[in-house]
């Protein structure tokens, strides 16, 4: 039997959350709290970074000339339903962000964490799994299951590991959620009943009739607006962010959101082609509505995290702006913008965890004249404020311009939207930025505040240099996304 | 620091005298490419044509008067009244504002555009709050609350308020029954 890497990739974080489990279970009581649970979180990271690596070869080996979904690996399961997974270009890449940031989440949480460690990390190892198994599923019924199943830890790690409002967020998280996956259900046993099949390869080539793909396409829809989110099904994102420990919100940022981009791509365009282009002033209106509103919002708030999570709404904006203007620029750069944000906004996480570990507080208030203090800190956050607002030289700017082009295209006033959504980012981030790091320092608590530690450098210089390297060579990303972003616009006009 | 002055000076000056000819009886070889024109936008040869009408003779003095009369009153303020400037700006009146305070452009564009955004910034906010998730998420749970509230208080325990629901549903879908079957008729 050839070796399946794919499962491997995916079932490998479960396999070191359940050793974890049983190890935990075995040696309960044996040695010191505190050095064990520091040897759990040791033990979770091996365990991300071997997934990590995997992928890596995954990677290294994927073929972006070749046509077609690469690794393809399936076994029949029950009634036409099949286990099946593959990848193209827009996936592996996304596997890749995925084992590339859980490693990074969970170096963020030593030191953070300190109760139910054990059980935090068998979360995340197990949200992992569920994550690259969204992006690998190539059955709709896995893809259910798979996307599905990563509301449970998320809505774990929000709820037993969250801020003080954390029940509230957790509870509007998994509503919000479920509510929208619920239309998918009644979508994919529609689908399965009427292709007889639920091979997102065959899927891909049956022939919906237009009736049908328009309340397909809306029960989709509605699942995938609301991960995403977009406005105005946005509003559970800032209460989860602000509740989640620093870690939670860098997987939610960073890749949790992707998946409704990746939804839309993968099942919308290619299967419901004539209702997609039915809906498109539907969601560049949405989308246009998101970027302002969630960018006028962001610039009001005090807490620095809800600022980003609002800023992530807007970001998002130019991601269904870029899918949906059904031009091969535009794809590319909403591929490329689902990349780079979750680059940058989970380094904005991490940057406000740096700060939080210490003050334990995010309003925006308490802080101010931080450069002089921690000189490391100030020049990592002026980096990932820069590429939120889409600097040249940072991979903001190639996710922006791109969709924006693409989108130009297609509508002249939603890309004058968008572009008004580029200048209100410079806003909200340069403005957070200056009362952050700059000014005089008005607390007295912050005079011994002290500068990144080595582990918080060793989770922000990846990232950092993932968002430079991005900036200035994008056809890094390019040259392995072309295949798939062809593939999803192939029935559509201009394709 | 004097002579890169002295070289801007120079190039401020005769730059326009030295290059007007190339950029404009020639321009079509001096610009090349590197002004994209319609292949019906004839604007840079019009210049050189309709210079000479008289309609237009005001747009080519302009500057040069201009530029006049800011020497003639430099000279005049700064060289031979040097108190006339203060004595200006003591006495105070609404032109010397006016310029002192930039045309007000900073203070329009902040009453306008920045308050105008954040005033929406702060509804946009608000209406997240009181809209959106009054109706969505917290109205849909707080409606379950509500109604669960509701049913519950029914369940009194006594026999005779049960009896009453039966009868009472039982008299309701008889009616249905009776009137989906034509009635008495």
């Amino acid at each position: 039997m050839d070796f399946q890497i794919l499962s491997a990739i995916t079932f490998l974080p479960m396999a070191g959350a359940i050793l974890i489990l049983l190890v935990q279970a075995l040696t309960k009581g044996q040695s010191g709290q505190e050095s064990q649970d520091d040897r759990i979180l040791y033990a979770g990271l091996i365990f991300s970074v071997a997934t990590f690596l995997v992928s890596l070869v995954a990677f290294i080996g994927f073929d972006p000339d070749a046509n077609g979904y690469q690794f393809v690996e399936e076994m029949d399961w029950y009634g036409g339903i099949k286990y099946k997974l593959g990848v193209d270009g827009m996936s592996i890449l996304l596997v890749l962000l995925t084992t590339f940031l859980t490693p990074i989440a969970l170096l963020a949480s030593i030191g953070s964490i300190k109760h139910r460690v054990t059980e935090y990390v068998a979360a995340f190892l197990i949200l992992e799994t569920f994550m690259i198994g969204v992006f690998c599923a190539l059955d709709l019924v896995v893809f259910y299951v798979f996307f599905e199943a990563g509301l449970i830890p998320m809505f774990i790690i929000i709820g037993v590991w969250g801020g003080a409002d954390k029940i509230y967020a957790s509870f509007k998280f998994f509503l919000y959620t479920l509510l929208g996956s619920l239309f998918m259900l009644a979508a994919v046993v529609y689908m399965y009943l009427t292709a007889g099949t639920s091979d997102v390869v065959a899927l891909e080539t049956f022939e919906f009739a237009k009736g049908a793909q328009t309340w397909l396409w809306l029960a989709f829809f509605a699942s995938f607006a609301v991960k995403l989110p977009m406005w105005p099904v946005h509003t559970w994102l800032p209460d989860a962010h602000v509740q989640a420990p620093t870690a939670g919100s860098v997987i939610l940022a960073a890749v949790l959101l992707k998946m409704g981009g990746y939804g839309m791509l993968r099942f919308s365009l290619p299967m419901f082609p004539d209702a997609s282009v039915l809906f498109q002033p539907f969601v560049f209106t949405l989308s246009v509505i998101a970027i302002v509103y969630a960018s006028l919002v962001a610039w009001r708030q005090t807490d620095m995290k809800k600022l980003i999570a609002y800023s992530s709404v807007a970001h998002m904006g130019f991601v269904t702006l870029g899918i949906f203007s059904f031009t091969e620029i535009g794809v590319q750069g909403a591929v490329y913008q689902m990349i780079s944000h979750g680059l940058i906004s989970g380094a904005l996480f991490l940057i406000v965890g740096v700060v939080y570990d210490r003050m334990h507080t995010r309003e925006i208030a308490a802080y101010g004249g931080l450069v002089g203090r921690m000189p490391i800190y100030a020049a990592f956050f002026m980096l990932f404020t820069m590429a939120n607002v889409g600097l040249p030289g940072t991979s903001g700017f190639v996710g922006e311009i791109l969709t924006m082009v693409g989108t130009f295209h297609a509508s002249t006033w939603a890309a004058a939207g968008a572009a008004l959504g580029v200048i209100f980012s410079a806003i909200y981030m340069l403005t957070l930025y200056r009362r952050v790091v700059f000014g005089p320092m008005t607390n007295p608590a912050l005079e011994g505040i002290q500068d990144v530690s080595l582990k918080e450098l060793v989770c922000l210089t990846p990232l950092a240099i993932g968002t430079i390297i991005l900036g200035v060579m994008p056809q890094l990303i390019f040259d392995v996304t072309q295949g798939s972003t062809l593939h999803a616009l192939a029935k559509l006009v201009g394709g | 620091m004097l002579i890169p002055l002295a070289l801007l000076s120079l190039g401020a000056m005769f730059a326009g005298l030295i290059f007007y000819p190339q950029m404009f009886h020639h321009g079509d070889v001096f610009w090349g490419e590197a002004i994209y024109r319609a292949s019906d936008n004839h604007v840079i040869h019009k210049i050189d044509e309709i210079k000479h009408e008289a309609q237009y003779q005001w747009v080519f003095w302009a500057p040069l008067v201009v530029t006049i009369l800011g020497f003639l009153i430099a000279t005049f303020t700064y060289l031979f009244n040097r108190g006339f400037g203060k004595r200006l700006a003591d006495n105070g009146g609404p032109l010397h504002s006016l310029f002192e305070n930039k045309w007000y452009f900073d203070e329009i564009y902040n009453a306008t555009i920045i308050k105008g955004a954040a005033w929406l910034g702060d509804v946009f906010w608000k209406g997240d709050k009181k809209v959106i998730d009054r109706i969505g998420p917290d109205g849909v749970s707080g409606f379950v609350r509500w109604g669960s509230r509701r049913l519950s208080a029914m369940h009194t325990g006594y026999i005779y308020h049960y009896a009453f629901v039966i009868i009472g549903a039982a008299l309701i879908f008889g009616a249905i029954l009776f009137w989906r079957n034509g009635g008495a008729g």
